[in-house]
């Protein structure tokens, strides 16, 4: 068992596509794989496989939120003025929770003498597992629309994809954006990194910044360099980042029309586009990633190993001194 | 000394290290006297485990309350570290997996 999470700090650089072309070319090397869609957010890697019936669903339940036994309520007002968040209001001569605004906190509960007022858990969103057109299953999460970002959530979806896999799959994790509870969530507990980067500023820039947290749980990593040529003067930069941090480069891939044509027809490139460039390239990387890495595992580990944790910087605030103010 | 182990089932001295720290379902405490012997093994439930966000914190905090010197886990996510460092709490890394009476062994082997 191995757990590979794909990640990039930035969205839309090719995330998704290096996750589905791994999990593909793991599935015809005849390898157990689990596809892990671990942004909960913006979840879309099942659209990639064409994936329209899910085979298990199940709400998740994570918030609180406060409600009024109208039956008990003697329409006092003492919630409406303790409620801290303002969330309760007086609508056509009754105390209304707004939803929106609860979070839960029960202080109206414990101010009400009539004890009117208890709390149910919020539906945060939904839990799911399916089977992709390829053979391998793919599990993933959707929060519903306004509901905070949970690690926990990513977390469920990983335990999930591991009852369903066992203890004889390989796991390929397409994390979220960004460099929040989520992907924190998503590398917790995984076994390497792929970096997936385009030859921008704001690209490496973002991927540093991972790569800070890829360093905090000691993971090794390796590098791949999307969209190549729309920037190849950029590159070299992207190396000395790779070099400097003891990150494998693993190749570029082109810039490809083929890709938003895939993407519309609901199948994989490597699938529907197999001579097209970027095809070409995602195969011979991610022929690598089985080959060098996940076969490999032990040794790639102890080679690409960050040196040492990402050291731990004291941020000190003083109103004369704000960083970046 | 006092030695938080983030486990995943408690089964106190038989337990073994989670897959990971701010989200492990239980820490086992174990104090040992200056020569290294057990003296107490403690359970309890990480409040972490069950938060949606900032597990790490909960989870240290926990740790901070129960006056721990030192904590063991997989690895440490970035905020969890800050408030173990800044607080003085020794993190110390072991592989997922790896039983506790081995984990005493090693640390026994560090730090007397």
């Amino acid at each position: 068992m191995l757990e590979i999470v794909i990640a990039s700090g930035k969205g839309g650089v090719g995330k998704s596509t290096l996750s589905s072309t791994l999990a593909l070319i793991l599935g015809k090397n005849g390898e157990k794989v689990v596809a892990v869609d671990a942004d909960a957010e913006a979840p879309n890697l099942h659209l990639i496989f064409g994936v329209k019936e899910w085979e298990i669903v199940k709400d998740y339940r994570e918030g609180w939120i406060a409600k009024i036994r109208y039956e008990k309520c003697d329409n006092c007002g003492i919630c409406e003025k303790e409620c801290p968040f303002k969330a309760i209001k007086l609508v056509d001569d009754k105390y209304v929770i707004n939803e929106m605004i609860c979070e839960g906190c029960l202080t109206c509960s414990i101010a009400c003498p009539q004890r009117a007022i208890y709390r149910v858990r919020t539906s945060s969103g939904l839990l799911r597992a399916g089977k992709t057109p390829y053979g391998f299953p793919i599990v993933g999460a959707k929060l519903a629309v306004g509901r905070p970002n949970s690690g926990k959530l990513v977390t469920e979806v990983k335990n999930l994809a591991k009852e369903i896999g066992g203890n004889d799959s390989y796991y390929i994790v397409d994390a979220a954006a960004g460099i929040g509870c989520q992907v924190v969530s998503s590398l917790a507990g995984a076994n390497g990194v792929i970096l997936v980067v385009e030859p921008t500023p704001a690209s490496l820039n973002d991927v540093a910044r991972l790569h800070k947290l890829v360093k905090h749980f000691m993971l090794p990593s390796a590098i791949v360099i999307n969209k190549a040529d729309i920037n190849p003067d950029f590159i070299p930069e992207i190396l000395r980042f790779a070099e400097r941090e003891n990150i494998q480069y693993l190749g570029k891939i082109p810039y490809d029309d083929k890709v938003p044509e895939s993407l519309i027809l609901m199948k994989p490139l490597i699938q529907v586009f197999p001579e097209s460039p970027a095809s070409k390239a995602l195969i011979d990387i991610s022929n690598r990633i089985y080959q060098e890495i996940i076969l490999n595992w032990r040794e790639w580990f102890r080679r690409y190993k960050p040196a040492k944790p990402e050291p731990y910087k004291p941020l000190i605030i003083r109103p004369d001194n704000i960083p970046g103010g | 000394m006092r030695i938080a182990f983030a486990v995943d089932k408690p089964k106190g001295l038989d337990s073994t290290i989670a897959g990971r720290f701010g989200r492990a379902e239980y820490f086992v405490i174990v104090d040992l006297d200056e020569n290294g012997g057990v003296v107490k093994v403690e359970e309890f439930r990480n409040p972490g485990a069950e938060s949606g966000s900032g597990a790490g914190v909960k989870s240290a905090q926990f740790l901070v309350d129960k006056k721990v010197d030192a904590a063991v886990g997989p690895s440490f996510g970035p905020n969890a570290s800050a408030i173990l460092t800044e607080l003085g709490i020794k993190t110390i890394s072991m592989a997922p997996g790896t039983p506790l009476k081995e984990a005493l062994e090693r640390i026994k082997d560090i730090h007397t």
